[in-house]
């Protein structure tokens, strides 16, 4: 079943972020949120989990859905290991032997096993991000959302956080919310893209991606021209 | 990746290694000002000529003996201890309830901070002054301790829980890990380096506090009661041998208190 908000207001002093917004998502598929700093992408995720209230809107097919969040940083307890950060969101869920087993499975996939007794200050800023991945999708969650996940990364490490994300969503796919201002990496990663504009926040326009090959970066001109195309729309 | 783990193994061997160095040193720096205070305390006795003015160390030192290995010296200490530790124990109770209550409301600490200035900023002579027409005479430092402890560690513990990053929490609740679980696993963690901050501090002031109003109230067994009696009968000796005690037992706080601090503080220690 797809989700869908719909007739969403929110605002905040001084500024109406949504009036009578709608959108929706597809199930199991990575949805793409292009926008502008500053236009209301991370409010609209933070309503999805809950951080923020609206002031009104229906969330259809959110009812009792877990949802896991990668953020921006990679918001990991300094006082825990790698391996105790993945199982602080499962402790309320799964028995320890259970718990062990996933948390192993998944540092395997994301390359870490061998940090797993590491602090965060112990390793680099790209690895801390994947441990924030390795606990997304560990945590047993119906939707996932991605809050420009990748941005403060150089290329080398984007390129290979995108590889685990990609590795860890083949073998688990749930309906993925991810949101960014990188043209490339909305490309790269979605199934479709919304492009965003505003405040108060609308739809410019809905694409349909179908250039998804692999784990590399296909260099068309057919993905050139939607490159062109998004970059156009989202500059407004 | 690999070479980065084992650079940083490199890296923590070396400081410890380092660390290690630098404690041998720091130990026997502080053995040498040590003998120099003895030395200069031998040598203005010396000068005094007069063991009622400055007794000799040595002197002390056989005067302490005879205290340690007398009938009372344990009830004292331990009386003493006792009321210190009492008075710490509500000053921490209550220094974490009002403490936690002013980081998490503005109003409440709008409303908790003049009273914490308040009692900060009052001699302490007058307080206990005070509590000697109040109180019972065992409980005058209990409630001394108590008073001077009090507000050190509730503002740090308000700063602590200023401090608990909330992008964590934010983190913890979209993860909906149970309450309980996100004050004992993330708050408790982030606070307690301000709460063994704030004891620090606390308990070397309360224990001189602790002391000061035994001298006063004189209970029937304390540290302050003995100092009292050993000035009153111009015992100069043995009113530096119980001030040797008290020092001693206030660098034993510092040790433990210390000991707690490292344990709860394990991740923090820089490794770079």
């Amino acid at each position: 079943m797809n989700l869908r908000i719909r007739y969403l207001d929110k605002s905040f002093p001084g500024i109406e972020l949504y009036r009578n917004f709608s959108i929706d998502f597809s199930e199991n598929r990575i949805t793409g949120i292009l926008g502008p700093s500053g236009c209301g992408k991370t409010t609209l995720l933070n309503m999805i989990t809950g951080i923020v209230t609206p002031d009104s809107g229906e969330f259809e097919g959110f009812a009792g859905l877990r949802v896991s969040c990668i953020f921006q940083e990679p918001r990991l307890l300094p006082w825990k290991t790698v391996s105790e950060n993945v199982e602080f969101v499962l402790k309320d869920l799964f028995p320890k032997n259970e718990r062990s087993q996933i948390v192993s499975g998944l540092l395997e996939v994301v390359g870490l096993r061998e940090f797993a007794g590491h602090y965060p200050r112990e390793i680099s800023s790209g690895m801390k991000q994947r441990v924030a991945a390795a606990r997304a999708f560990a945590y047993p969650s119906e939707i996932l959302v991605m809050d420009e996940p990748f941005r403060a990364l150089d290329l080398k490490l984007k390129t290979s956080l995108i590889n685990s994300f990609g590795k860890l969503w083949k073998t688990d796919r749930r309906t993925v919310i991810f949101v960014t201002h990188d043209v490339d990496e909305a490309l790269w990663l979605c199934d479709e893209i919304y492009i965003l504009g505003g405040p108060p926040v609308s739809i410019i326009k809905k694409i349909a991606v179908t250039l998804r090959e692999g784990e590399q970066l296909p260099e068309n001109s057919l993905r050139e021209t939607l490159k062109k195309e998004v970059c156009k729309l989202v500059k407004g | 990746m690999k070479g980065f783990i084992t650079q940083n193994r490199a890296k923590r061997r070396a400081k410890i290694i380092k660390d290690g160095g630098i404690l041998t040193k720091d130990r026997a720096m502080a053995a040498v000002s040590f003998i120099v205070i003895i030395f200069v305390w031998k040598v203005i006795s010396h000068a005094a000529a007069s063991e009622l003015l400055i007794p000799a160390p040595e002197k002390t030192f056989f005067v302490l003996v005879k205290l340690v290995s007398s009938e009372e010296f344990l009830l004292t200490v331990w009386f003493t201890v006792l009321r210190g530790l009492l008075g710490f124990l509500l000053s921490l109770a209550a220094g974490l309830m009002t403490g936690i209550a002013a980081g998490l409301n503005k109003t409440f600490d709008v409303m908790i901070r003049p009273v914490l200035v308040a009692v900060r900023a009052t001699p302490v002579i007058s307080i206990i002054l005070l509590a000697l027409i109040w109180l019972a005479t065992d409980l005058v430092p209990v409630f001394i301790g108590f008073l001077v402890m009090y507000p050190i560690i509730s503002t740090n513990v308000t700063e602590g829980v200023r401090s608990v990053d909330r992008e964590l929490v934010e983190m913890a609740k979209t993860y909906r890990v149970r309450t309980l679980r996100i004050i004992r696993e993330l708050y408790i963690p982030a606070i307690s380096p301000f709460i063994t901050g704030g004891i620090s501090n606390a308990a070397g002031i309360g224990w001189k506090a602790v002391i000061a109003s035994e001298v006063l109230s004189q209970p029937r067994f304390a540290i302050g009661t003995q100092m009292h009696n050993s000035q009153s009968y111009l015992m100069v000796a043995e009113l530096v041998a119980w001030t040797v005690i008290a020092v001693f037992l206030s660098y034993i706080f510092e040790v433990l208190i210390r000991f707690v601090e490292k344990r709860t503080i394990v991740w923090r220690q820089e490794i770079s």
